[in-house]
């Protein structure tokens, strides 16, 4: 019975720290490069298992900084929304669960995405261009932006 | 049966909901704002857009990403026209008119933009932009920004660029400041003075306690200012000015708009309840009660 238990936490702190491991934060935040009419270009890192969800977890990665950090030495230097990111998203959870879910709602707001350089399996740079006089209006019908104004 | 009587009321219960959601949609009111062109001394604001097609096009710029913010402005040369036909603007003083057209244009806010031109034939010319936006009653500076150009021959078009380089990160400062008013109140001047034939001063006891005006107006004040924000400039036996004074958008209990009027109204009752008559009157952002 002894035994058995042992095995079993053993199995479970294994199974502990494999998920540990596998936990991935975003690399860094995303990098400003130029904006024309409405429109911001960024480059972000993203890293995963595969190129493809690291493309995505790039492009999230752009979208999140942009809303909830700012981009410094663009127009938007300020965040779009807020500071506040896990309150903004649990409070308008299934906005932000149809834009970065499986749906990925947010690719509606990108005119251009392109891997950057050279990108290994695991790491990949992207060049994004989103479309940030929509996706303010669409925040804003939404009730998560606060429309010009009072 | 009971199953179509229980769906009937469900019904009605949705139907009520909705119209009472419906009815108590409160529009808050939004600050007007006017775009000006900037006029140095001895230039008249009548006639400088006239002169300068280039100013006309930064003028422009600016109110269309008010636009693009689905925000319209008070339009500045309409004003101006009204003006004109405004006999009264017809001998007055340069700087005057500017005010006048300011104050008659029913803004609160003006952005005023200034262009500073840098001609060179062998580098192009350039363009430097200053937007400035302040609030008309009491001055306050809401979002300060310089835009610049790169080098083109074009004036006009350089200067709606160096606009469209400086006015998103302008607007999200203004927003800034107004999500500051939304937060914290909008800021109003309240002076209270005396009319010439009152029987009071500042000194007189007043009310159940006998205390003084001027400190049953403190507290009233300490009180009613949104989340006890307010700031006295100086009470002397003649008058009492608060300079600055929070007061909310909406009203806290109705949700309604809530407006300086209405602020009046509740000082003017408390007065009365002190046995106090007085006038009230209202200047743009600036409450001026007299007490008779």
């Amino acid at each position: 019975m002894s035994k058995n238990l042992t095995k079993i936490t053993i199995l479970v702190l294994l199974a502990a720290i494999t998920y540990a491991c596998k936990t991935i934060t975003p690399v860094t935040n995303a990098l400003y490069v130029g904006e024309r009419e409405g429109t911001i270009t960024l480059r972000s890192e993203g890293v995963d298992d595969t190129e493809e969800k690291s493309q995505i977890a790039a492009e999230q990665n752009a979208f999140n900084t942009l809303l909830f950090r700012g981009i410094p030495g663009s127009s938007q230097k300020v965040p779009l929304i807020d500071f506040d990111e896990t309150g903004i998203k649990s409070r308008y959870h299934s906005y932000f669960n149809e834009f970065f879910g499986k749906q990925r709602r947010y690719r509606t707001f990108v005119t251009q995405s392109q891997i950057a350089g050279e990108a290994s399996k695991r790491l990949v740079t992207v060049e994004i261009t989103i479309n940030l006089r929509a996706l303010r209006s669409d925040l804003e019908q939404n009730g998560i932006l606060r429309k010009f104004g009072y | 049966m009971k199953f179509k009587k229980l769906l009937f009321i469900l019904f009605l219960a949705v139907a009520a909901h909705s119209l009472y959601a419906q009815q108590r949609e409160v529009k808050t009111i939004q600050p007007k704002i006017m775009v000006i062109p900037y006029t140095k001394e001895g230039e008249d604001i009548r006639t400088v857009l006239e002169d300068d097609v280039n100013k006309r096009v930064v003028l422009s710029k600016i109110k269309e990403a008010f636009d693009n913010r689905g925000y319209t402005t008070v339009d500045f040369t309409a004003r101006l026209k009204a003006a004109k036909s405004n006999a009264a603007f017809a001998g007055e003083n340069k700087t005057d008119v500017k005010a006048q057209i300011i104050q008659m244009s029913g803004a609160d806010i003006y952005v005023e933009s200034e262009m500073d031109i840098s001609l060179s034939s062998d580098y192009g010319n350039k363009v430097k932009i200053i937007m400035q936006a302040y609030e008309i009653s009491g001055g306050n500076s809401l979002s300060n920004k310089v835009g610049q150009s790169s080098s083109f021959a074009d004036v006009g078009t350089i200067g709606a660029k160096a606009v469209e380089n400086c006015i998103e990160d302008f607007l999200n400062t203004m927003q800034e400041k107004f999500s500051d008013v939304v937060e914290n109140g909008k800021s109003v001047m309240i002076q209270i003075g005396f009319d010439q034939n009152s029987s009071h001063t500042m000194s007189s006891a007043v009310g159940n306690q006998n205390l003084l005006l001027s400190d049953e107006i403190e507290l009233w004040m300490e009180q009613n200012a949104y989340k006890n924000n307010y700031h006295l400039q100086g009470t002397s036996d003649a008058e009492m000015i608060f300079d600055d004074v929070r007061i909310p958008l909406k009203d806290l209990r109705s949700g309604n708009n809530y407006t300086l009027t209405r602020f009046g109204l509740s000082m003017y009752q408390f007065l009365r309840s002190l046995g106090v008559d007085a006038k009230r009157d209202v200047k743009g952002n600036t409450l001026l009660i007299t007490i008779q």
